[in-house]
């Protein structure tokens, strides 16, 4: 099967990650191939750029920060994966390229180091157990609205998952806390 | 306290037009306790991301190493075949042989990587009579342990007479790529009667005959499933258009 931007787009909304994967097995060997050459720096950093470029372009989707229509998916990914190598260049002083020519956007760029407490909730978030887990991800991570979660997990409707929501969360802070107790 | 919580997790999601959004930065100025608020809860979408964005990367890497996986058993099967055939004609046809069936192969892989998606855990919450069992049987199908999980439904199976581990275990199957256990275990579900699992299991049962690459039983059940209404109809609509 062939992807289209569209089926990606539509795979990306839906909360699917197969879209995704056929987007990455289809660009990431040109894409390592252009930045290691042009920037000079090694294939796996290359690789790497590209893998966090899916991922912000995941959640761009996910969170309607990607607007279709401005160019097609594979140009937008490259020029997220291109930010992610100038900065990651800059913080590391080795390019040879000028501040002005750095990434123009923050949002897609090498993100600082996690702190402690975010540390702790990520550790926190593979304690979680069903249907925690599923309603976290499907709502905090896929963007999926709550009549969808709803539909998705057999509730009787998106009150029930709301309320079931908030317990979730509290019970992801109290081991957030056990785990930043350690 | 819950609508400030719904605020603060709209304007963090992107959902807020732009005068909402300077409103409500202005108020996070003024307000020490909604930026603590604020602070906190971007901390838990943080590190909920950064859990999700790292498996991910996980199956990012695992497709991209599976890809070389294959163009390798590609340079290996044509080397062989070049071996047996010496004469130019039949090295042709030989090829054009194999890159039929390749591209076969591959169509049905490509579908069945875009059709399948493990089921979502609706059991857990309703079961709480088994429940330590169950939350471990889930943990590890949540987190993809498809083996740990596929042993734990089967302990949760001796121990019950319902028919959802038979189910959940047979959708661990098909991610360890067992199709024919994962197919005997969809065929006791249907049989079971249990409302909640049988259409799903019609679904899977074809995507099991799918991956196997047996169109023919594979096309009976979708057209079985696209004849009435349900939860399925569209994708098995969608799935036969594509096969044929």
């Amino acid at each position: 099967m062939k992807w289209s931007d569209r089926d990606i787009l539509k795979s990306i909304k839906s909360g699917r990650e197969e879209g995704l994967i056929a987007l990455y097995k289809s660009h990431r060997q040109e894409f390592t191939s252009w930045v290691a050459g042009t920037y000079q720096v090694d294939q796996n950093l290359a690789a790497d750029a590209f893998q966090e470029a899916i991922l912000a372009f995941r959640q761009n989707v996910a969170f309607d920060k990607y607007q279709p229509g401005s160019g097609s998916i594979k140009t937008y990914l490259f020029a997220i994966g291109k930010n992610w190598i100038l900065t990651y260049l800059k913080r590391r002083k080795l390019g040879k390229y000028k501040a002005e020519e750095m990434a123009e956007s923050v949002n897609d760029t090498p993100k600082q180091e996690l702190s402690g407490r975010q540390l702790g909730i990520r550790d926190a978030v593979s304690k979680l157990t069903e249907p925690c887990l599923s309603i976290i991800r499907y709502f905090y991570y896929d963007g999926l609205p709550m009549e969808v979660i709803a539909q998705r997990l057999k509730y009787k409707n998106e009150k029930v998952v709301k309320s079931q929501k908030v317990r979730c969360m509290q019970k992801l802070r109290e081991l957030a806390m056990v785990q930043l107790q350690k | 306290m819950k609508d400030r919580q719904e605020t603060i997790e709209r304007y963090l999601m992107n959902r807020m037009d732009e005068g909402e959004r300077s409103d409500f930065e202005k108020s996070v100025g003024e307000d020490p306790d909604l930026a603590e608020a604020l602070a906190l809860q971007r901390d838990l979408m943080i590190g909920i991301q950064s859990h999700f964005d790292q498996a991910l990367k996980e199956k990012l890497q695992a497709s991209s190493k599976s890809e070389s996986n294959d163009q390798a058993k590609v340079v290996k099967m044509q080397s062989k075949v070049i071996w047996r055939w010496a004469s130019a004609a039949a090295l042709a046809l030989a090829l054009v042989g194999v890159f039929y069936f390749m591209n076969q192969g591959d169509k049905t892989d490509r579908l069945y990587a875009h059709y399948f998606e493990s089921f979502p855990n609706i059991v857990e919450f309703q079961q709480r009579d088994e429940q330590t069992n169950l939350s471990e049987a889930f943990f590890f199908y949540q987190n993809g342990d498809w083996e740990g999980a596929a042993a734990a439904f089967d302990g949760l199976q001796s121990q019950s007479d319902e028919i959802y581990p038979v189910f959940y275990r047979a959708i661990c199957q098909m991610n360890l790529t067992d199709y024919q256990q994962a197919e005997e275990g969809f065929m006791e579900v249907i049989s079971s009667g249990d409302s909640r699992f049988v259409a799903p299991a019609t679904w899977y049962l074809a995507l099991t005959y799918l991956a196997q690459e047996e169109l023919t039983r594979c096309r009976e059940i979708l057209i079985e499933i696209s004849s009435s209404p349900g939860n399925y109809r569209d994708d098995a609509l969608n799935l036969l258009e594509e096969i044929e």
